[in-house]
């Protein structure tokens, strides 16, 4: 890459066209990412056909602006009102918004937007300088490796269990059983349908998310709002960032950076696992890991730095192999096929320029949403100062319709519904809902990789251990596992 | 706390075991790799194991209080659960804007809110705002 | 407050921009487009000859159902058929994706829905030819009266560089020497796993099919070395073929496809295989007479407009426009085949 393509990157970049649409997308973006229900995938998706008849720059400036400031905007419910806007955020809420019912939510949301920043940034970096070897190392992973990252994954479920592991492993059993829901996807055979054709389909994550946080919460809240109740006001202070704390931090976010790239690079997987590995990891080493669940500042620095970082690592595969990294750099290989581009190894090679205008594009779009950010961590509490008896019953709408919306599905509304109950009657018995959240999501990646793997290598059990890598990450899943739980008990005894 | 957690731990193991049995009656079997009731049967099976743990655990274990946070309080909550089902059957039914005008004006009157004004300001205005952010702005289609 | 305020209404502001500029462009590029298309309903043989009664079709939005998700490439062709058709017809056509289920989710649905012509579907090959014999699901092909086919492409034998083959012969010589070698598709019962089955009848070899969840998944465990076999549309591969990371050993074309030129068809190498997966516009059965008239013209029309055709080149698949007959003939074949396919199978 030489400097003079970097520079021509920067000077198409910031042409005022393209920089008009890169701040329009940031900002659609960050709508799309807040609203419950709607998220970046769908933003991306819904806004492509417009990009048809544009240049290269302008589209994709607004396209990856989209990207970016959706990946952040599911963090804004999830701090004020416990609604992680996609399934990237869960585990914001867990810590942001308890510091929101502490009165500080502009804080939280402070250290929310700049250690996505943080983490766009670093991962555009890594898109420019290591994207072959990063490329390379995605390709690795076979079934086997899915399975056994996944299981690490789920290893967190200790860590967000709370008192009980035992009600957190119901929980995720539960959340995997409902992912078997729908057509089998290694035989196309039906399960737990019932003959129903609506059921088909099985249950999809945003919708889940949807019932489980943001209604069982909305039915928890009816219980206790009186019509007095006033929002919460006050005054919203720690929105400037102070570079100390982040420079205390610097391991945690550089760790946090370092696995959202890399997990954005493995086809198949995404934002959520990526953030969920970043937050147990920042439990497991944390001074303080029983501040985490009652608003820790790590927690919620690990989660969205590692968010955001995402999105620089699941270009890579995309733009070196044609092989998209998540679910929305899927839509922007449609996007850049569009443009004219066939992606594959010889794009870079061919257009040279093209990376280095991605590159400015993500970085200034990064920027941009920390402008936004900030500033919007002065005026979005301020939605906290509705009194909850008319914020609620407008969160409720926004559930409903924002699960309607994700797949035009009325099947999806009920599951929402039915799930909202069953969260609001959990939570009353002590059982997390993360975890379940957590099964749902990791369910449709453990069950194929398993079998799938099962398949190729003529049913040998073996085969999760000899192959190094999968080996490598079984033993660390149980090590996490173990680590954690004693960390987690040892704490009280 | 004690005894909701084996009236918990029961229906979970209840569960599972019907879940078991069904899983069980599946006759499709897979000619090269697992049959697709193997996944679900381990889920199944360590839901059975956890709740059993569970049940064990608390009739051992000291008891403690239910705490004010997690008690029930259905007088109150039941309205709204039982209103945000009828509306999300109106949503399937009559579409999307004189449903959630409804749903908004009751739910609000259901919270606490009495002033009329506020009511039907938020009430009318809201929908029509969402509608046409949705389908005009997103265009994201709206029944 | 007063700056809350300020930014609330240029948040408005700009929003009311985008919905502007949304509108724009599909308005102002098919504006120009419109006119040298203007002739081919008259061109195309006799359309307007007495039509047998009048109805006022259409005065309100049509629903498109795609049965996939948003963005996606079947996405893409809904939306620039809906976008054209929509404004031949002067009403909106509005595209609902309906995703789950290789599609049969939204299969059953458009079957479901009123058949007065204000809800089309778009299907593929996998889940009218396909889902409707091997999983329980309420429609058949006799559910839906076509429309026309939109297009249709075909499948590729793909292997890794260093696979001891190179081409069908030398293919089935080696897996009978090693039955059970793994072939990936995009998905089970995907019409690529028929097509391989298909071959495994004709040829008598043996493997085992590992489903992936989407051609993309497919294409990175090829190039990551976990497979060595697969059947992927002409779609998913050309990009990587032009870079050399794997081999086309055969094309399910009839004559050699333009997407991969340089990859031989079944039919040259000896091997009578052809098979394409199509996507076809289709409506509820049942349409008024007149009315589906109205809607095979307008589709007609649209698909021979030069909007269709540079948003299909782009994306790299072929315009491949069939009238209502040649769709359904062609679905009924193709249906019949797999139908045989599957039946060999079971009793297998």
């Amino acid at each position: 890459m030489s400097l003079s393509s970097i520079l021509t990157g920067l000077t198409t970049v910031i042409a005022p066209q393209c920089l008009l649409w890169l701040i329009l997308g940031v900002m659609i973006g960050i709508i799309f990412g807040a609203i419950p229900g709607l998220t970046a995938a769908t933003g991306v998706a819904v806004f492509t056909p417009i990009t048809f008849g544009m240049d290269f720059a302008p589209a994709f400036g607004f396209l990856l602006g989209l990207y970016c400031g959706g990946y952040y905007g599911g963090s804004i419910p999830a701090i004020l009102i416990h609604t992680p806007g996609a399934p990237g955020n869960v585990a914001t809420a867990l810590d942001g918004y308890p510091m929101a019912r502490q009165g500080q939510a502009g804080r939280a949301l402070s250290y929310s937007v700049t250690s996505s920043w943080l983490g766009g940034t670093f991962s555009s970096f890594c898109l420019l300088i290591f994207a072959n070897i990063v490329a390379r190392f995605a390709l690795q992973f076979g079934s086997q490796e899915y399975f056994s990252v996944a299981l690490i994954g789920l290893s967190c479920i200790v860590g967000v269990s709370g008192d009980s592991m035992l009600k957190g492993i119901i929980s995720g059993c539960m959340g995997m059983l409902l992912a078997c829901i729908g057509v089998d996807p290694m035989d196309g055979v039906l399960r737990y349908t019932f003959g129903v054709p609506a059921i088909m389909k099985g249950i999809a994550t945003v919708p889940a998310l949807v019932g489980l946080f943001a209604l069982s919460e909305a039915f928890g809240k009816s219980e206790t709002t009186t019509s007095a109740e006033k929002g919460i006001t006050g005054k919203i202070t720690g929105v400037m960032p102070h570079f100390k704390e982040y420079w205390e931090n610097k391991i945690l976010l550089l760790k946090s950076a370092v696995i959202g790239t890399i997990v954005g690079a493995i086809p198949g997987t995404g934002p959520t696992i990526a953030a969920w590995l970043s937050y147990s990891e920042a439990k497991r080493c944390s001074k303080k890991p029983e501040e985490f669940g009652n608003g820790s500042v790590e927690g919620i620095m690990a989660c969205e730095c590692s968010n955001n970082a995402v999105t620089g690592g699941a270009i890579i595969p995309m733009v070196t192999l044609g092989i998209p990294g998540d679910p929305v750099t899927a839509i922007l290989l449609s996007a850049l096929m569009i443009q004219g581009l066939t992606p594959g190894p010889t794009l870079i090679t061919k257009n040279p320029d093209l990376i280095s205008t991605i590159l400015w594009i993500l970085l200034i779009g990064n920027f941009v949403m920390l402008l936004f950010g900030l500033g919007g961590a002065k005026l979005f509490p301020k939605l906290l100062s509705i009194p909850p008896k008319i914020l609620f019953p407008i969160v409720m709408v926004m559930c409903v319709v924002g699960s309607y919306a994700v797949n035009n599905s009325s099947f999806d509304m009920w599951i929402s519904f039915g799930l909202g109950i069953f969260g609001y009657i959990m939570i009353k018995f002590g059982f997390p809902v993360a975890p379940m959240v957590l099964g749902i999501i990791l369910g449709p990646i453990m069950e194929p990789n398993f079998r799938r793997a099962l398949i190729s290598s003529k049913m040998d059990y073996t085969t999760f251990f000899t192959r190094p890598l999968s080996c490598v990450f079984i033993i660390l899943a149980f090590a996490l596992t173990f680590i954690m739980y004693r960390r987690t008990h040892s704490k009280k005894d | 706390m004690k005894k909701r957690n084996i009236l918990l731990g029961a229906a979970y193991a209840a569960f599972a075991i019907v879940g078991l049995i069904y899983t069980c009656s599946w006759t499709y079997t897979s000619t090269t790799g697992l049959n697709p009731s193997f996944w679900p049967n381990i889920m199944f099976t360590m839901l059975l194991l956890s709740a059993i743990a569970i049940i064990v655990f608390s009739v051992l274990g000291p008891d403690a209080e239910v705490s004010e946070d997690s008690r029930f309080h259905w007088k109150k909550s039941l309205p709204t659960i039982i209103w945000v089902g009828l509306y999300t059957y109106a949503f399937q039914r009559f579409g999307f804007l004189i449903p959630t005008m409804v749903f908004l004006c009751g739910e609000m009157f259901l919270f606490g809110e009495k002033r009329w004004k506020v009511l039907l300001l938020i009430s009318i205005l809201l929908p029509i705002i969402l509608y046409f952010l949705f389908t005009k702005v997103f265009g994201i289609y709206l029944p | 407050m007063k700056k809350a305020f300020a930014l609330i209404l240029s948040v408005l502001m700009v929003l009311s921009l985008a919905a502007c500029s949304q509108s724009a462009p599909s308005g102002g590029s098919s504006g120009g487009q419109s006119t040298p298309s203007q002739s081919t309903p008259s061109q195309s043989g006799g359309t307007d000859a007495a039509e047998p009664a009048k109805v006022d079709f259409p005065t309100k939005t049509i629903t498109l159902i795609c049965p996939y998700a948003a963005g996606g490439q079947s996405d893409m062709i809904c939306r620039t058929v809906a976008d054209k058709m929509g404004e031949l017809l002067g009403q909106t056509i509005t595209v609902v994706n309906t995703p789950g289920a290789g599609g049969s989710v939204g299969a059953s649905q458009a079957a479901a829905e009123k058949n007065d012509g204000y809800t089309m579907f778009m299907c593929s090959a996998g889940n009218i030819s396909v889902v409707p014999y091997c999983s329980e699901v309420s429609y058949t092909i006799d559910s839906f009266d076509m429309i026309g086919q939109a297009t249709d492409t075909p499948f590729c034998l793909v292997v890794s560089n260093d696979f001891p083959a190179e081409n069908v012969d030398e293919f089935v010589a080696y897996v009978k020497e090693h039955p059970g070698v793994n072939f990936g598709t995009p998905g089970a019962n995907s019409s690529q796993e028929m097509f391989m089955h298909q071959m495994e009848q004709l040829t008598g070899i043996e493997m085992t099919h590992v489903p992936y969840g989407g051609g993309s998944e497919v294409n990175a465990a090829l190039l990551g070395g976990h497979l060595e076999v697969a059947c992927l549309c002409t779609t998913d591969v050309y990009a990587n073929l032009k870079d050399g990371l794997y081999k086309v050993l055969a094309v399910s074309s009839e004559d050699t496809d333009p997407i991969v030129p340089d990859a031989p068809t079944f039919i040259s190498q000896g091997y009578d295989l052809t098979c394409t997966c199509y996507y076809s516009i289709l409506v509820p059965a049942g349409v008024e007479e007149a009315v589906i008239k109205i809607l095979r013209d307008a589709y007609a029309e649209t698909m021979a407009t030069d909007y269709v055709a540079d948003a299909f080149k782009s994306m790299g698949i072929p315009v491949s426009y069939l009238s209502a007959e040649e769709t359904s003939e062609k679905m009924h074949k193709v249906t019949e085949e797999f139908k045989a396919i599957i039946d060999g199978l079971n009793n297998a």
